[in-house]
């Protein structure tokens, strides 16, 4: 757990979009749990995680847990594999060539220790109940099986904040509701800080310790989700 | 048969060399020209195009211009070491690769432009750097498209005719590839040599042809 006195997750960024678009701007602080970034779409939701991840160029700065990561002034900006931030996409991304185990264990073995992987990834399949599926090709996963292993990948690694960027969108209603309830309780339990994108009002209502609300236009407000996303929900 | 096998098994090696050295080029500048937009990228297209649409024997015949012993390259190569490739076995390596690498890159670019990039992108968050995220992700994923890519490149090296005869030349017991030696017989009106050597060579394209195709019914059967 980071201490309370330093921010999990410090950013305050400008995204560059193309020339026709204006560039995103971002700047929120998660002090710990679960940060949700609410907005309809369009509005650089998807941007911002990714220049989190380091995955799309971005200026100004970016600290986890005190440690910069980006810091265009001084010329800091750290490689996407070594900022050691989980990053779980909207359709999971599963290694389709690797098993379910061979995927949560992708991370460990990249930064070499091979021993144990297999095990530790089973364990992270058994934290995400899906430790049934470990020999299972990615083809043969449900919608929500992925999601679940998609995020026992990002997390085997000991990531200092894990990204989901909309992760639930193509999962039906009880599924949602299911999946909400397992990044809760694995979230709790693992301390890890998270970022979670949606633009669905309930799930930023249920999901978010803290929120900052994208608006059309670039607008940007920070709170608490039941003060900025209150109006929305009918 | 008579002598069939001296040229079968050069036609081979020469073609075996070829695809060393394409598979390692080809996979780099494939992936590039589908990953990476740079400046100059349209012009790197169009010479990776060229020598499929270009005759051989002009290929072959630039091949001299470049690398002949009085060539833009050859010329200061004999003059300084002593070196050259003209009329030898590497004449032929090179003019197979030249006209078949251009196949491989094509069919590389398209193996990986199916890769999503999403892939590519939770590789690096995992820790992977750029070039464990292109040997564990991108070519295992994409790695149907490339076989099927290089064994189309090795038929075409195999059957390489044009450029050879021009930059390798058709020396016996040197560089007379089986395609050469078909023609050598013809000419000399050995028709049942020319005919043999035909048949075998069917036989080797026939043998590409079914791996390939046997290639393409499990490629489909995967994606179900």
């Amino acid at each position: 757990m980071t201490p309370a006195s330093i921010p999990a997750l410090e950013v305050d960024v400008t995204i560059p979009v193309g020339r026709e678009h204006a560039a995103v701007q971002a700047h929120f602080t998660l002090p710990e749990g679960i940060l949700v970034i609410f907005g309809p779409s369009g509005t650089g939701k998807t941007l911002t995680v990714r220049a989190v991840a380091g995955l799309v160029a971005a200026t100004g700065t970016i600290r986890v847990g005190g440690e910069t990561l980006l810091d265009a002034e001084a010329d800091v900006n750290v490689a996407p594999e070594h900022r050691r931030v989980g990053y779980v996409p909207q359709h999971a991304a599963l290694f389709p060539h690797l098993s379910a185990r061979d995927n949560v264990a992708f991370g460990l073995r990249v930064r070499g220790s091979r021993n144990d992987s297999g095990s530790l990834a089973e364990r992270w399949l058994e934290r995400l109940g899906v430790s049934h599926l470990a020999d299972r090709m990615p083809v043969r996963l449900s919608g929500g099986e992925s999601q679940r292993v998609a995020l026992a990948r990002a997390l085997a690694p000991d990531p200092r904040v894990v990204l989901l960027d909309e992760p639930f969108n193509s999962l039906d209603l009880t599924t949602r509701r299911e999946m909400r309830r397992v990044v809760r309780q694995v979230q709790e339990a693992s301390g890890v800080p998270m970022v979670f994108v949606t633009h669905s009002p309930r799930e930023a209502i249920e999901m978010g310790d803290h929120l900052v609300r994208y608006g059309v236009g670039g607008s940007q407000e920070e709170g608490r989700p039941e003060d900025l996303v209150e109006e929305d929900l009918e | 048969m008579n002598g069939a096998a001296f040229p079968l098994f050069l036609s081979l090696r020469v073609a075996l060399a070829a695809l060393a050295v394409i598979l390692p080029v080809g996979l780099v500048l494939g992936y590039l020209q589908a990953r990476h937009d740079y400046r100059g990228r349209w012009l790197v297209d169009v010479l990776i195009v060229l020598p499929i649409v270009l005759p051989p024997s002009v290929t072959g015949y630039y091949l001299i211009l470049v690398l002949g012993r009085r060539g833009l390259i050859g010329g200061p190569l004999y003059e300084l070491m002593g070196v050259s490739v003209i009329f030898t076995f590497w004449a032929a390596v090179i003019a197979a690769v030249v006209v078949s690498l251009p196949l491989f890159i094509k069919f590389a670019q398209a193996a990986f432009n199916g890769v999503d990039p999403e892939l590519e992108a939770v590789a690096r968050t995992l820790g992977a750097g750029p070039v464990a995220t292109f040997l564990r992700v991108s070519v295992p994923v994409a790695w149907r498209g490339l076989v099927a890519g290089a064994v189309l490149c090795f038929a075409r090296a195999l059957g390489e005719f044009g450029a050879t005869l021009m930059f390798a030349g058709n020396i016996p017991g040197k560089t007379n590839t089986m395609t050469l030696e078909i023609w050598s017989a013809y000419q000399a009106g050995d028709d049942a040599r020319a005919a043999a050597l035909v048949l075998i060579l069917t036989a080797v394209s026939v043998a590409v042809v079914l791996a390939f195709s046997r290639l393409e019914r499990l490629q489909r059967k995967d994606r179900r």
